[in-house]
C-alpha cells in the first residue's frame, strides 16, 4: 500500500451477507458469545493487565502503565526507565486520560471495546486504541497529556502511531549527535514537545528533513550517512520493531522476531504465554481449561517450562517445541487475516474464543465449504507461503532474518542457528528460508518454484546455506 | 366502561451512556427476520438502528415503531449535555423523511417486534447480544381498559366519516342502494 501511496482501501457493502447453514451457524455464535461473557469475567491471572482479557491490548480502559513504561525502551529505544511509575504519575496519567476520554468504543459487530475517542483541549475529537497511547509520549520522554495530543494531530494528517514517533526520536538522536545540524533542521523549536511536532509536520508535509525520516529509519539512515545507521539500530527488514531490549534470549521469540513477515511481533506472537508461570501449581492451573490448544502436547510444553534451571530460556522449549509453539501462533495470525477476522478475539490473547478447533466449524457453518483442522492449516500454511515466496522473488534471504543485535542481552549464536536450521526445515524451507519444490508442489504452488527457477532464485542463493545470521558473524564484518 | 384487564407491557430501556456503537443489535435482528431464520444479515433490514455520530459522542439505538405517511411540518433539535441531537434522532417513525426502518426490496415499513417467536424468546436478541449492556429488557404489568376490537369494515367507515362527515357517507350508501 504504501509502495502504491494508497492510505487505506474502504469498503461499503450494502447487500445481505448470506449464511450457508443458518442454525448450526447460530449456535457456534451463541458458544463463543458465552465464551467471551465468561472470559470477561474471568481474566487470567498471573499475566500482565492487557493479556489477562480478551481483544486488543485494552489500553484505553486500563490507567495501570507501569509494565509498559518500566519494560518498554524510551527515546530511539534506548532508555529503560525501571523505576518511573510512581502513585503520582499514576494519578496524573489518569487524570489526562479521563479527561480527554469521552467514551469507550467497539468495531462493527464485534463486543469488545477496544478504542476510545479522545478529545485533547482545544483540539478535535479523533479514535486510538491500543499501545498508540503511549508510544509518541515515550518517543518523546514526555508525558501522557503530550503523547494524546500530538496523537491527534498525527491521527488527522494520517500517519501511525508505530514508526513515526520512533523515526522522530532517531532524527533528535542524531541531532544532538551532531550528524543532523541547525542546518538539516532550519527552524526548529528548542523545546522538546515543540520538536516533535515540528517534525511530524515536516514529515507529513515531506519537507527538508521531513522528506527523507517519513522513508523510516532503515532508509533515512542510509540517505543521512555519517554514521546515522548505528543509530537505526531497532530494525529487522528495515522495518521499525517495538522498542523493547530485553535480557535473556527466548528461543520462541527469536524464531517469531526473526522470520516474521508481517514484520511487527504483536503480528505474530499470541495463543502461548509469553513467559513461564513460577510454580507448577499456577501452571497446571492455567492449562486445566486450555481447550484451545492444536495439540495436547502444548500444555507439556508449559507445564515444563520453569523461569530458571535446566527447563527455562534459552535451551527450553526446546529448538523442536519452540518450532511447534511458532508456527501454531503464526497459523492463527495468518487464518485470521485470511478470514478477515481481528487479532483480538483470536490469534493474539490467550485463550481466545475463536482458535483452531472452531474455525473450521465456523467456516463449514458460514460459507458451505467443506473444512475441517487439516484443510485449514493446510490452507493457511499456503497462504503463508505465499507470502513468503513474494519476499523471497523480492531479494529477502536467510540474511535478513535476524532481530537487532541489541534486542537481547546474551546471545547464543550456535543455538539461534540451530533454531533457524530447524524451523527453516520444519517449514519446508532450505536453508536461505526459501521454500522448497517440493514443499511448494505439496501446497499446490508448483507456478512459484517454475518462477524461481527462471528467476535463478533457486541457483543464486538456493542450497548454498548463507549464514549470516549469527550475531558473531556479524561483528567480525 | 369496558372491564379492567392486565396486560403485559414489552420494554426495552436504552441506556444511550453505554452504547458502544458496535451495532451488533443491528446484526442480530436482521439475522433473526431473515427468511429462513438466521439465514442472512444485513444492518439495512434491521428494526434497531444506532444513530451515531463518534466524534460528537452521538450514540442513540433506536427501535422501529409505526409507519407515517407524511413526515413532520416542523423539526425538533434537541441539546442534552451540550450534545445537539439532529432532528430525527429520538424518532422510531417509518417516515418519508429517511432510509431507516424499510425494508430495502419492496420499501415497505419495519416495526419492532420484540422477536415475537413461538415458543417466546427469554428477551428481544438485541438485549442478549448487547454486551455493553445499553439495551435492557423490561416487562411490567399495566390495567387496562378492555375495548371491544372494532371489525376492519367499521375501522374503514370510521375513517371515511372522519374524512367526510357521516351525513355524506350515509347519502352515498343510500345512492349506492338506489343504483342496485
Amino acid at each position: 500500500m504504501g509502495d502504491k501511496r494508497v492510505k487505506a482501501v474502504v469498503v461499503r457493502g450494502t447487500k445481505d451477507i448470506n449464511v450457508a447453514k443458518p442454525l448450526e451457524y447460530m449456535e457456534l455464535c451463541n458458544e463463543v458469545l458465552e465464551y467471551i461473557k465468561f472470559r470477561n469475567e474471568n481474566p487470567i491471572p498471573g499475566v500482565m493487565a492487557i493479556l489477562q482479557g480478551l481483544g486488543s491490548p485494552q489500553e484505553m480502559a486500563t490507567h495501570d502503565e507501569k509494565w509498559h513504561t518500566e519494560n518498554f525502551m524510551w527515546g530511539n529505544s534506548r532508555l529503560r526507565r525501571r523505576d518511573f511509575w510512581n502513585e503520582e504519575i499514576a494519578k496524573a496519567w489518569k487524570d489526562t486520560m479521563e479527561n480527554m476520554q469521552t467514551r469507550l468504543i467497539s468495531c462493527y459487530n464485534c463486543p469488545m471495546k477496544c478504542g476510545a475517542t479522545i478529545t485533547p483541549p482545544g483540539q478535535p475529537t479523533y479514535m486510538m486504541k491500543c499501545f498508540s497511547k503511549l508510544t509518541y509520549t515515550m518517543a518523546a520522554m514526555s508525558d501522557l497529556e503530550f503523547g494524546l495530543g500530538i496523537a491527534q494531530s498525527a491521527t488527522e494528517y494520517g500517519v501511525d502511531g508505530f514508526s513515526t514517533p520512533q523515526v522522530m526520536a532517531f532524527a533528535l538522536e542524531l541531532y544532538e549527535n551532531g550528524i543532523l545540524t541547525d542546518d538539516d533542521m532550519p527552524g526548529m523549536p528548542s523545546d522538546n514537545d515543540g520538536r516533535f511536532y515540528w517534525l511530524l509536520d515536516k514529515i507529513v508535509r515531506r519537507e527538508g528533513i521531513g522528506d527523507v525520516l517519513a522513508n523510516g529509519t532503515y532508509w533515512a539512515a542510509k540517505e543521512i550517512g555519517k554514521g546515522a545507521e548505528e543509530y537505526a539500530h531497532n530494525n529487522i527488514k528495515k522495518h521499525e520493531q517495538l522498542p523493547l531490549k530485553l535480557s535473556m534470549l527466548n528461543p520462541v521469540y527469536f524464531l517469531m522476531y526473526a522470520t516474521g513477515e508481517k514484520i511487527n511481533i504483536t503480528q505474530i506472537e499470541g495463543q502461548f504465554p509469553q513467559a513461564p508461570y513460577p510454580k507448577r501449581e499456577h501452571r497446571e492451573a492455567f492449562v486445566k481449561d486450555w481447550f484451545q490448544v492444536p495439540d495436547e502436547k502444548f500444555k507439556q510444553y508449559f507445564l515444563d517450562w520453569e523461569p530458571r534451571g535446566e527447563n527455562s530460556n534459552p535451551y527450553y522449549p526446546t529448538v523442536q517445541m519452540s518450532c511447534d509453539i511458532v508456527d501454531w501462533q503464526e497459523r492463527m495470525h495468518y487464518i485470521d487475516d485470511g478470514l478477515g477476522m481481528c487479532a483480538g478475539l483470536s490469534s493474539f490473547p490467550l485463550k481466545p474464543p475463536y482458535h483452531m478447533h472452531n474455525y473450521p466449524k465456523f467456516i463449514s457453518a458460514g460459507a458451505g465449504i467443506d473444512m475441517d483442522e487439516d484443510k485449514l492449516t493446510q490452507a493457511a500454511r499456503r497462504y503463508r507461503t505465499l507470502v513468503r515466496a513474494n519476499n523471497i522473488r523480492r531479494g529477502m534471504r536467510r540474511k535478513d532474518e535476524k532481530p537487532p543485535e541489541n534486542h537481547w542481552k546474551k546471545r547464543f549464536p550456535e543455538l539461534e542457528e540451530e533454531l533457524l536450521d530447524t524451523y527453516y526445515k520444519f517449514k519446508g524451507w532450505n536453508n536461505d528460508g526459501i521454500p522448497t519444490k517440493e514443499s511448494l508442489h505439496e501446497l499446490g504452488l508448483d507456478y512459484v518454484s517454475e518462477d524461481f527457477e527462471k528467476r535463478g532464485v533457486y541457483s543464486d542463493d538456493g542450497d548454498t546455506p548463507s549464514k549470516e545470521t549469527s550475531v558473531e558473524k556479524e561483528k567480525e564484518v | 366502561m369496558g372491564e379492567k384487564k392486565k396486560k403485559i407491557i414489552k420494554t426495552i430501556k436504552v441506556d444511550a451512556d453505554k452504547c458502544n456503537g458496535c451495532r451488533a443489535c443491528e446484526v442480530i435482528c436482521s439475522a433473526f427476520h431473515a427468511t429462513p431464520k438466521y439465514s442472512s444479515n444485513n444492518p439495512a433490514r434491521s428494526r434497531i438502528r444506532v444513530i451515531r455520530h463518534p466524534l460528537k459522542d452521538i450514540y442513540i439505538p433506536v427501535y422501529a415503531g409505526e409507519y407515517t405517511p407524511a413526515e413532520c411540518a416542523g423539526r425538533d433539535k434537541y441539546v442534552i449535555d451540550g450534545k445537539e441531537y439532529e432532528e430525527c434522532a429520538f424518532c422510531r417513525a417509518s417516515c418519508p423523511s429517511r432510509d431507516i426502518f424499510k425494508e430495502p426490496d419492496s420499501g415497505l415499513p419495519l416495526k419492532c417486534d420484540m422477536c415475537e417467536s413461538d415458543p417466546d424468546l427469554e428477551e428481544p436478541l438485541c438485549v442478549k447480544w448487547c454486551l455493553a449492556d445499553a439495551l435492557t429488557y423490561e416487562e411490567r404489568e399495566e390495567e387496562v381498559e378492555e375495548e371491544e376490537e372494532q371489525e376492519e369494515m367499521e375501522i374503514g367507515l370510521e375513517a371515511l366519516a372522519d374524512k367526510f362527515g357521516l351525513d355524506k357517507i350515509m347519502d352515498s350508501v343510500a345512492r349506492m342502494s338506489m343504483k342496485d
